[in-house]
């Protein structure tokens, strides 16, 4: 029985290891706690490429 | 200077500010953005280069003192407060773009297909194509067909067709909102924009109590 809980607390320190994007905030944007939200200007050019 | 080279100095000039420039051919452009420049125009005339900032909220075209006319319409819509609040995520999917995009309207009026809400993807490289060195890639959008009341947040998946040809460390990928302040008729206005974050996919999985 230890050493199911044992091997069960070691894949979770691993899986949480290997899934590090999925561990931190990764989406763009205004943060929490964030002075002021800032707005992201697009700036959008069509040139002839003749 | 000829214009793309103004472009690609503004660029630098703003590269510590929320700013992004991209640059489309106007005779072969991609998505729907290329709507919001003749929805926002009004003169009888028109020369390229075709310009809108936050999606038609300012528009001008043809020759003018590019480095002025520019950066002043950059500096206006910095000035301005977002209208919605943007998280967007995305990944890899073979030869493909899939983003995750959350919107939520801070705005205070309700979204739909009334003020032609929509919400768009656009993926460009930094590679010299046309006349900057920031080609888009793809533009794939989708309109807001269920009302988003102000304060609401709603969820949506867009994808891109398969890219062929791009350097994939270059690209470079912005989801927007943007929706029809006059309802069928004027400019459009861009509410808010994100620069999405890459999702990475599992690493290989490392097991090494299950090794013999």
């Amino acid at each position: 029985m230890r050493r199911l809980a044992l091997a069960l607390a070691l894949l979770c320190l691993v899986l949480s290891a290997s899934y590090p994007a999925l561990a931190q905030p990764g989406h763009a944007g205004p943060s929490e706690g964030a002075a002021a939200p800032e707005r992201l200007v697009v700036f959008e050019v069509f040139m002839s490429f003749g | 200077m000829v214009p793309g080279g103004v472009i690609d100095d503004l660029a630098r000039q703003y590269a510590d500010r929320p700013v992004v420039f991209v640059e489309q051919d106007a005779f072969a452009p991609i998505g729907e953005r290329i709507s919001r420049f003749w929805a926002a125009h009004t003169g009888s005339s028109t020369s390229t280069p075709l310009v809108i900032v936050d999606s038609g909220h300012q528009c001008t075209n043809g020759a003018v003192d590019y480095h002025s006319v520019y950066s002043g319409m950059v500096d206006q819509e910095l000035a301005r407060p977002p209208e919605a609040e943007i998280a967007a995520s995305y990944a890899r999917v073979g030869d493909r773009i899939r983003a995750d995009i959350q919107l939520k309207n801070l705005s205070e009026n309700t979204l739909s297909v009334e003020n032609e809400a929509s919400v768009h993807l656009i993926v460009y490289e930094d590679k010299h194509v046309g006349q900057t060195a920031r080609i888009v890639r793809a533009a794939p959008w989708a309109e807001i067909t269920t009302e988003l009341v102000p304060s609401a947040t709603m969820t949506l998946t867009l994808e891109t067709p398969d890219l062929s040809g791009v350097d994939w460390s270059k690209l470079h990928i912005i989801a927007l909102a943007d929706y029809r302040p006059g309802g069928e008729s004027g400019p459009y206005d861009m509410l808010q924009a994100a620069i999405a974050s890459p999702v990475a996919l599992p690493h290989k999985l490392y097991l090494p109590f299950l090794r013999r």
